[in-house]
């Protein structure tokens, strides 16, 4: 066996290379990605309407970066960061970034929501899914839960719970900015 | 995939559940390993421990160090809870640095010290690739195999599953096998590391890549093979120059 142990590690490391030769991808093989609720993919196209009977639709800001944030005015977290998202939108107002933050309706009452805009002093859009068909698409099992879309349409990163803090807001839309 | 575990009100991030469980899992083994590799468990679980809390304290700064304007007049949000703000590969090098300071001022053996973190290990990475699994992370390529399962709009290799599996034999190995008579010690961390890093080139080219490709060639696949590389080169050069050197007293 221990002569046979340097010939044996050899095969390994041959076979490993032969494999990874091999198994090299086609090209062309990753484009195209399909629309699905995860890093990599194309981020589920929607269209809802906000209290004001505005139509927001992720179509709205074809080539730019988006920020989607879930939530309620029930969840805690989503409370404690919505002036984060409040100030980035603020900081970013001269820039392509888009936050959004559709709101979870069919978990809340637009009573509460009215009053959570109004509290919090939100600018940004706030579409109502009054349905929970697009929270099922984006696959939100915890609130708050936030997509950060680049401006291909791509979802490059997502947080789920919170409260996510300013800093790391402006780092993610920095990335988004700057890819 | 089952990104959330929902204990009524309760919502638990599965991913994180899990690489707990593997953790605790991984000390436990490692407490009834220790003895049979001729390490007090204690001394162990210090050093596990500080480099653990190192690597996330390590993993803040990093992280904050990377984008220190971003914290301006956010200050607080250095003390946050959210997972978000670590740097994985920053925590790492703090982890491991502040692991080796330990077992140097402890005068301890590298290569038995690692010998004994095997177990350990053996048990958090079946754990890890059951985390990603659970976030719907790492996912294959597209197959029309019977076992293939559906995610991300597609029925899928799971390779996650594989990987898991995999693991979890490589993990009864160690148990039931572990620490053979005569062998060097490092032997039983080196052997594991490139049995590791073998069905991780195997497995990642059922895996759709999470990292760049150089003309269709994975970065991470060729990253294991180099591991491999590394581990065979030191168990064959380790045996070679110290033939004599025979295991640790097996209690």
């Amino acid at each position: 066996m221990n002569k046979l142990r340097i010939p044996i590690s050899v095969a390994v490391l041959l076979a490993g290379l032969a494999w990874i030769w091999l198994s090299r991808m086609p090209e062309g093989s990753r484009s195209n990605p399909l629309e699905a609720a995860q890093v990599g993919f194309f981020a589920p196209v929607f269209s809802l309407t906000s209290l004001d009977d505005q139509n927001i639709g992720l179509a709205d800001f074809k080539d730019k970066p988006v920020i989607l944030n879930f939530w309620t005015s029930w969840c805690p977290p989503c409370k404690a960061e919505m002036p984060a998202f409040q100030q980035a939108s603020l900081e970013l107002a001269n820039t392509d970034l888009q936050i959004i933050a559709i709101n979870a309706t069919s978990q809340d009452s637009l009573t509460e929501v009215r009053q959570f805009i109004d509290q919090y002093e939100i600018t940004f859009p706030i579409p109502l899914d009054l349905t929970g068909s697009i929270t099922r698409d984006y696959l939100v099992h915890s609130l708050p839960t936030t997509y950060f879309i680049d401006k291909n349409g791509i979802i490059v990163d997502v947080i789920i719970g919170g409260p996510i803090p300013l800093s790391l807001l402006r780092i993610q839309a920095n990335q988004l900015l700057t890819d | 995939m089952f990104p959330v575990i929902s204990l009524g009100p309760l919502s638990i991030p599965a991913p994180a559940f899990i690489l707990i469980i593997g953790y605790m899992a991984g000390s436990f083994l490692l407490d009834k390993k220790a003895a049979s590799f001729s390490m007090d468990s204690e001394i162990i679980d210090r050093a596990l421990w500080i480099g653990t809390i190192s690597a996330l304290i390590g993993a803040r700064l990093s992280f904050i160090a990377g984008s220190p304007a971003a914290f301006k007049g956010d200050i607080l949000s250095v003390l946050s809870l959210n997972p978000a703000l670590l740097d994985p590969s920053g925590g790492l090098v703090i982890g491991i640095t502040a692991v080796i300071l330990v077992i140097t001022r402890q005068k301890i053996d590298y290569w038995m010290f690692l010998d004994s973190l095997t177990p350990f290990l053996g048990a958090l990475i079946p754990a890890y690739f059951l985390a990603r699994f659970a976030s719907g992370n790492g996912y294959g390529f597209s197959t029309n195999l019977p076992w293939g399962i559906y995610l991300w709009g597609a029925i899928r290799q799971p390779v996650q599953l594989y990987l898991t599996f995999t693991a979890l034999i490589l993990l009864t190995i160690i148990l039931v096998y572990t620490p053979i008579k005569n062998l060097l010690p490092g032997s039983t961390f080196l052997l594991f590391s490139a049995a590791t890093s073998s069905y991780l080139i195997f497995f990642s080219a059922f895996q759709v890549p999470g990292s760049n490709t150089i003309n269709g060639i994975r970065i991470d696949q060729i990253l294991y093979w180099v591991i491999l590389f590394v581990t065979l080169f030191l168990y064959n050069s380790r045996i070679k120059t110290a033939p004599n050197l025979v295991h640790h007293e097996i209690k």
